[in-house]
Protein backbone atom coordinates (compact mmCIF):
# COMPACT_ATOMS: atom_id res chain seq x y z
CA UNK A 1 0.00 0.00 0.00
CA UNK A 2 2.87 2.34 0.94
CA UNK A 3 4.62 1.44 -2.27
CA UNK A 4 1.47 2.26 -4.23
CA UNK A 5 1.18 5.61 -2.44
CA UNK A 6 4.78 6.42 -3.27
CA UNK A 7 4.14 5.59 -6.91
CA UNK A 8 1.06 7.81 -7.00
CA UNK A 9 3.00 10.62 -5.32
CA UNK A 10 5.76 10.18 -7.88
CA UNK A 11 3.32 10.44 -10.79
CA UNK A 12 1.63 13.49 -9.24
CA UNK A 13 5.03 15.19 -8.78
CA UNK A 14 5.97 14.50 -12.39
CA UNK A 15 2.66 15.96 -13.58
CA UNK A 16 3.25 19.06 -11.49
CA UNK A 17 6.81 19.37 -12.81
CA UNK A 18 5.56 19.11 -16.39
CA UNK A 19 2.87 21.73 -15.76
CA UNK A 20 5.31 24.15 -14.12
CA UNK A 21 7.95 23.83 -16.81
CA UNK A 22 5.46 24.09 -19.66
CA UNK A 23 3.90 27.32 -18.39
CA UNK A 24 4.12 29.97 -21.09
CA UNK A 25 6.67 32.77 -20.83
CA UNK A 26 5.91 36.24 -22.10
CA UNK A 27 8.85 37.10 -24.36
CA UNK A 28 8.52 39.83 -26.98
CA UNK A 29 10.16 38.63 -30.19
CA UNK A 30 11.25 40.80 -33.07
CA UNK A 31 10.03 40.11 -36.60
CA UNK A 32 12.03 37.83 -38.86
CA UNK A 33 13.48 40.69 -41.02
CA UNK A 34 15.41 41.89 -37.96
CA UNK A 35 16.89 38.41 -37.52
CA UNK A 36 17.90 38.27 -41.18
CA UNK A 37 19.49 41.73 -40.90
CA UNK A 38 21.43 40.62 -37.84
CA UNK A 39 22.75 37.58 -39.73
CA UNK A 40 23.73 39.77 -42.68
CA UNK A 41 25.46 42.31 -40.42
CA UNK A 42 27.45 39.55 -38.72
CA UNK A 43 28.43 38.08 -42.08
CA UNK A 44 29.48 41.51 -43.35
CA UNK A 45 31.51 42.20 -40.21
CA UNK A 46 33.24 38.86 -40.66
CA UNK A 47 34.06 39.68 -44.29
CA UNK A 48 35.56 43.01 -43.18
CA UNK A 49 37.63 41.33 -40.47
CA UNK A 50 38.77 38.62 -42.87
CA UNK A 51 39.64 41.24 -45.49
CA UNK A 52 41.56 43.31 -42.95
CA UNK A 53 43.41 40.27 -41.66
CA UNK A 54 44.22 39.34 -45.26
CA UNK A 55 45.61 42.81 -45.96
CA UNK A 56 47.73 42.70 -42.81
CA UNK A 57 49.04 39.29 -43.80
CA UNK A 58 50.01 40.53 -47.25
CA UNK A 59 51.98 43.42 -45.70
CA UNK A 60 53.62 41.11 -43.15
CA UNK A 61 54.47 38.63 -45.88
CA UNK A 62 56.01 41.35 -48.05
CA UNK A 63 58.12 42.68 -45.18
CA UNK A 64 59.17 39.17 -44.19
CA UNK A 65 59.98 38.37 -47.81
CA UNK A 66 62.21 41.42 -48.09
CA UNK A 67 64.00 40.63 -44.85
CA UNK A 68 64.56 36.99 -45.58
CA UNK A 69 65.53 37.58 -49.21
CA UNK A 70 67.09 34.32 -50.34
CA UNK A 71 65.90 32.39 -47.27
CA UNK A 72 62.27 32.48 -48.37
CA UNK A 73 61.25 28.87 -47.73
CA UNK A 74 59.97 29.18 -44.16
CA UNK A 75 56.55 27.56 -44.36
CA UNK A 76 55.17 26.14 -41.11
CA UNK A 77 52.94 23.14 -41.80
CA UNK A 78 49.83 23.10 -39.63
CA UNK A 79 49.33 19.44 -40.36
CA UNK A 80 52.84 18.35 -39.46
CA UNK A 81 53.36 15.64 -36.88
CA UNK A 82 55.23 17.83 -34.41
CA UNK A 83 53.39 18.40 -31.15
CA UNK A 84 52.55 22.03 -30.43
CA UNK A 85 54.85 24.02 -28.22
CA UNK A 86 53.87 27.36 -26.65
CA UNK A 87 55.76 29.19 -29.35
CA UNK A 88 54.34 27.33 -32.31
CA UNK A 89 51.22 25.81 -30.83
CA UNK A 90 49.05 26.21 -33.87
CA UNK A 91 49.70 29.84 -34.53
CA UNK A 92 49.09 28.86 -38.11
CA UNK A 93 46.00 27.18 -39.50
CA UNK A 94 46.21 26.09 -43.09
CA UNK A 95 43.25 26.95 -45.27
CA UNK A 96 42.66 24.09 -47.70
CA UNK A 97 41.32 26.51 -50.28
CA UNK A 98 44.88 27.66 -50.80
CA UNK A 99 45.49 30.56 -48.42
CA UNK A 100 47.07 30.57 -44.99
CA UNK A 101 45.44 32.45 -42.13
CA UNK A 102 47.13 33.61 -38.97
CA UNK A 103 45.31 33.06 -35.69
CA UNK A 104 46.29 33.62 -32.09
CA UNK A 105 48.21 30.62 -30.78
CA UNK A 106 47.87 29.18 -27.29
CA UNK A 107 50.12 30.09 -24.40
CA UNK A 108 52.18 27.98 -22.07
CA UNK A 109 49.08 26.40 -20.55
CA UNK A 110 48.78 24.15 -23.61
CA UNK A 111 52.23 22.63 -23.16
CA UNK A 112 52.22 18.99 -22.03
CA UNK A 113 54.14 20.03 -18.91
CA UNK A 114 51.47 22.50 -17.70
CA UNK A 115 48.54 21.26 -15.54
CA UNK A 116 45.93 21.86 -18.27
CA UNK A 117 48.07 20.48 -21.07
CA UNK A 118 48.98 17.44 -19.00
CA UNK A 119 45.32 16.67 -18.24
CA UNK A 120 44.45 16.85 -21.95
CA UNK A 121 47.38 14.67 -22.92
CA UNK A 122 46.54 12.05 -20.30
CA UNK A 123 42.83 11.97 -21.09
CA UNK A 124 42.62 12.58 -24.82
CA UNK A 125 46.12 12.26 -26.20
CA UNK A 126 48.70 14.70 -27.41
CA UNK A 127 47.47 18.18 -28.35
CA UNK A 128 47.57 18.45 -32.13
CA UNK A 129 46.41 22.07 -32.70
CA UNK A 130 45.59 24.90 -30.35
CA UNK A 131 44.48 28.38 -31.27
CA UNK A 132 41.93 31.10 -30.63
CA UNK A 133 38.99 31.58 -33.01
CA UNK A 134 37.02 34.71 -32.18
CA UNK A 135 36.15 34.50 -28.50
CA UNK A 136 36.75 30.77 -28.26
CA UNK A 137 39.91 28.80 -27.61
CA UNK A 138 40.00 25.63 -29.64
CA UNK A 139 42.23 22.60 -29.42
CA UNK A 140 42.33 19.19 -31.06
CA UNK A 141 44.02 16.03 -29.82
CA UNK A 142 45.42 12.86 -31.33
CA UNK A 143 43.64 10.39 -29.01
CA UNK A 144 45.11 7.64 -26.90
CA UNK A 145 45.30 3.88 -27.35
CA UNK A 146 41.93 3.58 -25.63
CA UNK A 147 40.14 6.77 -26.71
CA UNK A 148 39.69 8.76 -29.88
CA UNK A 149 40.82 12.34 -30.35
CA UNK A 150 38.64 15.27 -29.41
CA UNK A 151 37.88 18.87 -30.25
CA UNK A 152 37.78 21.00 -27.13
CA UNK A 153 36.29 24.49 -27.00
CA UNK A 154 36.77 27.04 -24.25
CA UNK A 155 34.38 29.99 -24.37
CA UNK A 156 35.69 33.28 -23.09
CA UNK A 157 33.48 35.56 -21.06
CA UNK A 158 35.92 38.41 -20.61
CA UNK A 159 38.91 40.10 -22.20
CA UNK A 160 41.45 38.55 -19.83
CA UNK A 161 40.48 35.08 -21.03
CA UNK A 162 41.40 36.05 -24.59
CA UNK A 163 45.04 36.55 -23.62
CA UNK A 164 47.19 33.60 -24.67
CA UNK A 165 48.85 33.37 -21.27
CA UNK A 166 45.63 33.40 -19.22
CA UNK A 167 44.89 30.10 -17.50
CA UNK A 168 42.13 28.00 -19.06
CA UNK A 169 41.23 25.34 -16.48
CA UNK A 170 40.64 21.86 -17.83
CA UNK A 171 37.19 21.52 -16.24
CA UNK A 172 35.75 24.48 -18.17
CA UNK A 173 36.49 23.06 -21.62
CA UNK A 174 33.67 21.57 -23.66
CA UNK A 175 34.88 18.31 -25.09
CA UNK A 176 33.49 16.75 -28.26
CA UNK A 177 34.87 13.33 -29.19
CA UNK A 178 35.80 12.75 -32.83
CA UNK A 179 33.19 10.85 -34.84
CA UNK A 180 35.76 8.30 -35.98
CA UNK A 181 38.75 6.58 -34.42
CA UNK A 182 42.10 8.35 -34.31
CA UNK A 183 43.06 11.95 -33.85
CA UNK A 184 41.59 15.23 -35.05
CA UNK A 185 43.63 17.60 -37.17
CA UNK A 186 42.61 21.16 -37.85
CA UNK A 187 42.65 22.06 -41.53
CA UNK A 188 41.25 25.58 -41.54
CA UNK A 189 38.70 28.06 -40.28
CA UNK A 190 35.72 28.97 -42.45
CA UNK A 191 35.25 32.64 -43.35
CA UNK A 192 32.19 32.82 -41.07
CA UNK A 193 34.50 32.19 -38.12
CA UNK A 194 32.06 29.73 -36.58
CA UNK A 195 33.03 26.56 -38.46
CA UNK A 196 36.38 24.82 -38.63
CA UNK A 197 37.43 22.21 -41.13
CA UNK A 198 39.01 19.15 -39.60
CA UNK A 199 40.27 15.75 -40.61
CA UNK A 200 39.50 12.57 -38.71
CA UNK A 201 39.81 8.93 -39.80
CA UNK A 202 40.81 10.03 -43.27
CA UNK A 203 37.68 12.16 -43.73
CA UNK A 204 37.34 15.91 -43.91
CA UNK A 205 34.39 17.46 -42.12
CA UNK A 206 33.09 20.66 -40.62
CA UNK A 207 32.84 21.35 -36.92
CA UNK A 208 30.29 23.91 -35.77
CA UNK A 209 31.68 26.01 -32.91
CA UNK A 210 28.20 27.05 -31.76
CA UNK A 211 26.45 23.70 -31.63
CA UNK A 212 29.68 21.73 -31.09
CA UNK A 213 28.73 19.17 -33.73
CA UNK A 214 30.40 17.62 -36.76
CA UNK A 215 28.84 17.57 -40.19
CA UNK A 216 29.72 16.62 -43.72
CA UNK B 1 6.96 25.56 -47.25
CA UNK B 2 10.29 24.30 -46.00
CA UNK B 3 12.32 24.42 -49.15
CA UNK B 4 13.88 27.64 -50.25
CA UNK B 5 16.83 28.80 -52.26
CA UNK B 6 19.61 31.06 -51.16
CA UNK B 7 21.70 28.81 -48.96
CA UNK B 8 25.24 28.02 -49.99
CA UNK B 9 26.01 24.56 -51.27
CA UNK B 10 24.06 22.02 -53.22
CA UNK B 11 20.58 20.77 -52.37
CA UNK B 12 17.63 22.18 -50.54
CA UNK B 13 17.78 24.53 -47.59
CA UNK B 14 15.61 25.16 -44.59
CA UNK B 15 13.16 28.07 -44.67
CA UNK B 16 14.22 29.91 -41.54
CA UNK B 17 11.33 32.34 -41.60
CA UNK B 18 8.85 29.49 -41.26
CA UNK B 19 10.94 27.89 -38.54
CA UNK B 20 11.25 31.22 -36.72
CA UNK B 21 7.49 31.56 -36.60
CA UNK B 22 7.10 27.93 -35.60
CA UNK B 23 9.89 27.54 -33.03
CA UNK B 24 10.92 31.10 -32.12
CA UNK B 25 8.37 31.50 -29.31
CA UNK B 26 9.11 28.11 -27.72
CA UNK B 27 12.87 28.66 -27.92
CA UNK B 28 12.40 32.11 -26.39
CA UNK B 29 10.33 30.52 -23.59
CA UNK B 30 13.01 27.88 -23.06
CA UNK B 31 15.71 30.55 -22.85
CA UNK B 32 13.66 32.78 -20.57
CA UNK B 33 13.28 29.93 -18.09
CA UNK B 34 16.93 29.00 -18.32
CA UNK B 35 18.41 32.47 -17.91
CA UNK B 36 15.57 34.20 -16.05
CA UNK B 37 15.64 37.32 -18.22
CA UNK B 38 12.96 37.89 -20.87
CA UNK B 39 14.85 40.63 -22.71
CA UNK B 40 18.04 38.63 -22.93
CA UNK B 41 15.99 35.57 -23.98
CA UNK B 42 14.55 37.58 -26.87
CA UNK B 43 18.03 38.72 -27.89
CA UNK B 44 19.49 35.22 -27.65
CA UNK B 45 16.60 33.81 -29.70
CA UNK B 46 17.39 36.33 -32.40
CA UNK B 47 21.09 35.43 -32.19
CA UNK B 48 20.28 31.70 -32.39
CA UNK B 49 18.35 32.17 -35.63
CA UNK B 50 20.88 34.63 -37.04
CA UNK B 51 23.59 32.00 -36.53
CA UNK B 52 21.33 29.37 -38.06
CA UNK B 53 20.89 31.50 -41.19
CA UNK B 54 24.65 31.92 -41.46
CA UNK B 55 25.16 28.18 -41.02
CA UNK B 56 22.29 27.17 -43.28
CA UNK B 57 24.67 25.46 -45.70
CA UNK B 58 25.23 22.77 -43.09
CA UNK B 59 21.62 22.34 -41.96
CA UNK B 60 19.35 20.71 -44.48
CA UNK B 61 16.48 19.04 -42.67
CA UNK B 62 13.63 20.25 -40.55
CA UNK B 63 14.35 17.76 -37.73
CA UNK B 64 18.04 18.56 -37.72
CA UNK B 65 17.26 22.28 -37.75
CA UNK B 66 15.14 22.10 -34.60
CA UNK B 67 17.80 20.16 -32.71
CA UNK B 68 20.49 22.55 -34.04
CA UNK B 69 18.48 25.56 -32.85
CA UNK B 70 18.02 24.15 -29.34
CA UNK B 71 21.68 23.12 -29.14
CA UNK B 72 22.84 26.59 -30.14
CA UNK B 73 20.31 28.26 -27.85
CA UNK B 74 21.51 26.08 -24.98
CA UNK B 75 25.15 26.98 -25.60
CA UNK B 76 24.28 30.68 -25.82
CA UNK B 77 22.30 30.44 -22.57
CA UNK B 78 25.15 28.70 -20.76
CA UNK B 79 27.55 31.40 -21.96
CA UNK B 80 25.10 34.07 -20.85
CA UNK B 81 24.81 32.52 -17.38
CA UNK B 82 28.58 32.34 -17.10
CA UNK B 83 29.02 35.96 -18.17
CA UNK B 84 26.33 37.05 -15.74
CA UNK B 85 28.06 35.13 -12.96
CA UNK B 86 31.25 37.06 -13.74
CA UNK B 87 29.33 40.35 -13.56
CA UNK B 88 27.41 39.35 -10.44
CA UNK B 89 29.30 41.85 -8.30
CA UNK B 90 27.47 44.76 -10.01
CA UNK B 91 24.94 45.96 -7.43
CA UNK B 92 21.31 45.84 -8.54
CA UNK B 93 18.53 47.76 -6.88
CA UNK B 94 16.19 44.77 -6.91
CA UNK B 95 13.51 46.76 -8.72
CA UNK B 96 14.48 45.72 -12.24
CA UNK B 97 12.41 42.54 -12.02
CA UNK B 98 9.20 44.50 -11.47
CA UNK B 99 9.64 46.82 -14.43
CA UNK B 100 8.55 44.17 -16.89
CA UNK B 101 4.83 44.56 -16.38
CA UNK B 102 2.49 41.94 -14.95
CA UNK B 103 4.31 39.84 -12.40
CA UNK B 104 3.59 36.13 -12.38
CA UNK B 105 4.62 34.69 -9.00
CA UNK B 106 4.55 31.05 -10.05
CA UNK B 107 6.56 31.70 -13.23
CA UNK B 108 9.05 33.72 -11.18
CA UNK B 109 9.42 30.87 -8.69
CA UNK B 110 9.94 28.36 -11.51
CA UNK B 111 12.70 30.51 -13.03
CA UNK B 112 14.32 31.09 -9.65
CA UNK B 113 14.24 27.38 -8.83
CA UNK B 114 15.74 26.55 -12.23
CA UNK B 115 18.48 29.12 -11.67
CA UNK B 116 19.33 27.56 -8.32
CA UNK B 117 20.09 24.10 -9.71
CA UNK B 118 23.11 23.12 -11.84
CA UNK B 119 22.67 24.30 -15.41
CA UNK B 120 23.10 20.83 -16.94
CA UNK B 121 20.17 19.60 -14.83
CA UNK B 122 18.01 22.62 -15.75
CA UNK B 123 18.78 22.11 -19.44
CA UNK B 124 17.84 18.42 -19.28
CA UNK B 125 14.57 19.13 -17.44
CA UNK B 126 13.52 21.88 -19.84
CA UNK B 127 14.43 19.99 -22.99
CA UNK B 128 12.41 16.97 -21.82
CA UNK B 129 9.41 18.56 -20.13
CA UNK B 130 9.12 21.97 -21.79
CA UNK B 131 10.42 21.34 -25.30
CA UNK B 132 9.22 17.77 -25.70
CA UNK B 133 12.47 16.08 -26.74
CA UNK B 134 12.84 12.40 -25.86
CA UNK B 135 15.58 11.26 -23.47
CA UNK B 136 17.72 9.98 -26.33
CA UNK B 137 17.23 13.24 -28.25
CA UNK B 138 18.25 15.22 -25.15
CA UNK B 139 21.34 13.02 -24.83
CA UNK B 140 22.23 13.64 -28.47
CA UNK B 141 21.53 17.35 -28.14
CA UNK B 142 23.72 17.93 -25.08
CA UNK B 143 26.44 15.52 -26.19
CA UNK B 144 26.08 13.17 -23.23
CA UNK B 145 25.12 9.52 -22.84
CA UNK B 146 21.52 8.57 -22.16
CA UNK B 147 22.54 7.26 -18.73
CA UNK B 148 24.07 10.65 -17.88
CA UNK B 149 20.90 12.42 -18.99
CA UNK B 150 18.79 10.02 -16.94
CA UNK B 151 20.87 10.81 -13.90
CA UNK B 152 20.71 14.57 -14.56
CA UNK B 153 16.94 14.34 -14.88
CA UNK B 154 16.56 12.41 -11.64
CA UNK B 155 18.82 14.78 -9.70
CA UNK B 156 17.37 17.80 -11.46
CA UNK B 157 13.82 16.81 -10.65
CA UNK B 158 14.67 16.28 -6.97
CA UNK B 159 16.66 19.53 -6.72
CA UNK B 160 14.14 21.58 -8.67
CA UNK B 161 11.12 20.39 -6.67
CA UNK B 162 12.96 20.95 -3.38
CA UNK B 163 13.94 24.49 -4.45
CA UNK B 164 10.44 25.19 -5.73
CA UNK B 165 8.83 23.97 -2.49
CA UNK B 166 11.16 26.22 -0.47
CA UNK B 167 10.19 29.18 -2.64
CA UNK B 168 6.51 28.34 -2.35
CA UNK B 169 6.84 28.42 1.40
CA UNK B 170 8.76 31.66 1.20
CA UNK B 171 11.84 30.04 2.70
CA UNK B 172 14.32 31.11 0.08
CA UNK B 173 14.83 33.43 -2.85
Amino acid sequence: MTEQNELLQDVAEEDELRRLLRARERVALTGFPAVRMRAERAAAAMRVRTGFAGAVLVVVALVAGLQLASRSRVLVPASGSVAPTPSASAAVATDTSGGTSQYVGCGSWSAATSPTGARFTASYGEIRNCLRVGNDWLLTTLGTTSSRGVIAVYRCGDAACLQPDADHPFDDWRITPAPGPGGVTLLGVDPDGRHVRVSNSGRQMLFDLDSLTFSG
Amino acid sequence: MLVSSGARGIGVAVNWEVLYEEHGPSIAGYLAKLIDDAEAASDLTQETFARAIRASGTIRERGAARAWLYRTATNLAIDHRRRRAILAFVPFSGLERHERGAFDVEADQVRTALRSIPVDQAVALLLLYQSGFSRSEVADLVGASEETVKSRLARGRKNFMAAYRRLERGLAR
